[in-house]
């Protein structure tokens, strides 16, 4: 499942991101493999995701890069 | 290097400014959103009879960062590996501070930790747990307070320290010492994030500041302000008249009452829209209008970031372009930049309504127009030279919070200040150059000319295609390009009116509006991204200028002002057009020639 392609406000698993010159990057800001994080919002191309106690805003583009499993709680 | 050396290095947005502020007593900018720093500052404090060097630097997410201000802090820490480094880490965000803590530790830095207590609160215990499991000295607490007890710290413990702390250490056993509370999402945010509601509310938040600064309030301090200072300039030169000192009143009278003056009347409006825009920055309002029109930036070759570059440049220009440091993409950067021009700094603005209150008599609607059209050739340009690939976007959004009442005391301080310093400075001594100028007369060919009439005689054959071969818009236009604040008062040392007609008027508010931005700004934009891009930046707005103030005079002049507008949209749209069908059989050509090579 792609964290783009979820709806609504869910609390998902992170799983590893493929591109390994954005895993660095993403993982400064707590986007690792098995991070807990809660879409906040979306609006057309962009969402807003919570990680840890920070909010990203994040652009679809990179949302299609991440491979995420669905909890529900 | 010396070890007299202190680094406040940190993620973004964790208080590192209010910290370096609080300790060496400085103004440095702070705001409520990931890179408001982009370059280093660098002060000595002194404390006990001992001296130290404290530099605050952008923040880094983490040093695999490309940004160009993340850049900046990553090569000072290389080059200077010796220094202590304090690493700023605020409450709330602690558990994702601790990963560029847990990179710059274990790459040998000599680390000291501040937590910055923001929005969360840690137990001492687990405090103390992480001061015997690091072996660092660590201080927690405010960043705006308790000055001496942080010198104290600084002075005494890190200072002091010996040994580089625990190495080795990996992040997940930090985490487990700190118990950091969960924060919950903000109610507003569900109204200002909202897709529809969102938008509206910022489109009214900038109309508000609008109204604020130049139409109510703003516009009736400005007018109080220029009366008392007539007022205070008539009493110096009652004095000196009866000295008979010629000389001097017409310089009283023309260079400080009507030249400074002019300038002077516009603080209060300026104070008021810079003010606003300070508290939105401080609120942590401008992240969420860049989550809200990423997308329609992306239109324009830009992204959500290039709202900092922006509403940063409509103060001035040159910050605007130093602010674009926070933007990745190379290329979004440079374009954020181009468009700077067009959105107009704080000095251009009281241009704009000083010349149509003295030079449109009273038609007020073709300040619309005109605004309007720039706009126009402003998104038609961005769209023509974007570049399409997609590229990744991530930002921050910090929570949102009440703007500190002593911050925003220390800011509008700075901010008159700096206006105040600009109009001793610059404005003075400009305004002081083109008045000798216009007062010094050679003889020319049995005629008395003054330096301004040579020079203006020579000039005015390039200006008079386009309706503005006057001596003062001229001299304004000249002497806007060291400062914008010039044009008002290079023109009030002419006195009112320029016996110009409605269409040449329209058009030197057109042509001040596209025209180059000041010196400064070109300087800076040729240190940040080359020779070649301050040149291009330049010859840009140079063209945009001198072609629209043509076409539009020429039609104007024959057919009517609307008849002018009409003819600008169409011409700029299908120049536009043309230029980017030719950049594309450019690019396809090139592509070709590679791939048959």
């Amino acid at each position: 499942m792609k964290l783009n392609e979820v709806k609504g406000l869910k609390i998902l698993v992170l799983n590893d991101i493929t591109d390994g010159s954005l895993k660095d990057r993403l993982s400064s800001f707590g986007f690792v493999s098995g991070a807990k994080l809660m879409i906040q919002s979306r609006i057309k191309g962009m969402m807003l995701v919570k990680v840890l106690n920070s909010t990203y805003a994040i652009n679809d583009f990179l949302a299609e890069k991440f491979l995420v499993e669905q909890i529900n709680e | 290097m010396s070890s007299t050396e202190i680094l406040i290095v940190g993620n973004p947005n964790t208080g590192k400014t209010t910290l370096f502020n609080n300790i060496t007593k400085s103004n440095e900018k702070v705001a409520n959103y990931s890179g408001v720093t982009v370059k280093e500052a660098k002060r000595q404090v002194a404390f006990a009879k001992q001296k130290v060097d404290v530099v605050d630097l952008p923040g880094l997410y983490s040093t695999y960062s490309k940004g160009a201000d993340e850049s900046i802090t990553k090569n000072y820490l290389e080059k200077h590996k010796n220094s202590k480094v304090v690493y700023v880490t605020s409450t709330a965000d602690i558990e994702k501070n601790m990963r560029l803590f847990v990179e710059l530790i274990n790459a040998g830095h000599d680390l000291s930790l501040f937590i910055n207590e923001k929005d969360a609160k840690i137990e001492k215990e687990c405090i103390e747990k992480l001061e015997n499991k690091l072996q660092i000295p660590i201080y927690y607490g405010d960043a705006r307070k308790k000055r001496k007890d942080i010198l104290k710290w600084l002075f005494d413990k890190v200072l002091q320290k010996s040994g580089l702390g625990v190495l080795g250490i990996g992040y997940n056993e930090i985490v487990e010492i700190l118990k950091v509370v969960k924060i919950d999402s903000q109610k507003l945010d569900k109204i200002l994030l909202h897709p529809v509601v969102g938008k509206v509310i910022f489109f009214i938040v900038i109309g508000l500041i609008y109204y604020l600064s130049f139409l109510s309030v703003g516009e009736w301090l400005s007018l109080k302000v220029y009366s008392y200072w007539e007022m205070l300039c008539e009493y110096f030169i009652s004095i000196i008249a009866s000295h008979e000192k010629y000389l001097l009143i017409d310089f009283l009278q023309v260079v400080i009452l009507k030249g400074l003056g002019s300038v002077l009347a516009f603080l209060p409006q300026l104070f008021i829209m810079l003010l606003c825009m300070y508290i939105l920055e401080e609120s942590g309002y401008l992240p969420r209008v860049s989550y809200l029109f990423n997308i329609n930036l992306n239109s324009l070759g830009l992204n959500g970031k290039s709202i900092f570059g922006m509403s940063i440049g409509m103060g001035c220009t040159t910050s605007g372009v130093l602010a674009t440091r926070n933007i990745e993409n190379i290329k979004c950067r440079k374009q954020t930049c181009l468009l700077l021009p067009f959105i107009g700094c704080s000095a251009k603005l009281p241009i704009l309504l000083y010349l149509s209150t003295n030079l449109l008599a009273g038609n007020n609607y073709l300040v619309l127009l005109i605004v309007a059209l720039v706009l126009y050739i402003a998104i038609i340009y961005m769209r023509s030279i974007r570049d399409t690939d997609k590229e990744y976007f991530i930002m921050e959004v910090p929570r949102l919070k009440t703007p500190d009442a002593k911050t925003l005391l220390k800011q509008s301080t700075i901010l008159i200040k700096d206006f105040l310093k600009k109009v001793a400075g610059t404005v003075l001594l400009v305004a002081s150059v083109v008045w000798l100028c216009m007062n010094i007369y050679i003889e020319v060919k049995g005629q008395s000319l003054s330096i301004v009439d040579l020079f203006t005689n020579v000039v005015g054959i390039l200006f008079k295609p386009i309706g503005l071969n006057n001596k003062a818009v001229i001299m304004s236009l000249l002497t806007g390009l060291i400062a914008k604040e010039n044009i008002i008062s290079t023109i009030a040392l002419y006195g009112e009116g320029l016996g110009m007609g409605l269409v040449s008027s329209v058009t030197f508010i057109l042509f001040i509006m596209l025209y180059s931005p000041c010196l400064p700004a070109l300087r800076c934009a040729g240190v940040e991204f080359g020779g070649k891009f301050q040149f291009k930046l330049f010859i840009i707005q140079m063209i945009f200028a001198y072609s629209m103030a043509f076409v539009f005079y020429t039609f104007a002049e024959m057919f009517g002002l609307l008849f002018g507008f009409i003819v600008c949209i169409v011409f700029i749209s299908l120049a536009m057009a043309l230029i980017k069908s030719v950049s594309k059989k450019c690019v396809i050509k090139c592509k070709t020639c590679v791939v048959g090579a």
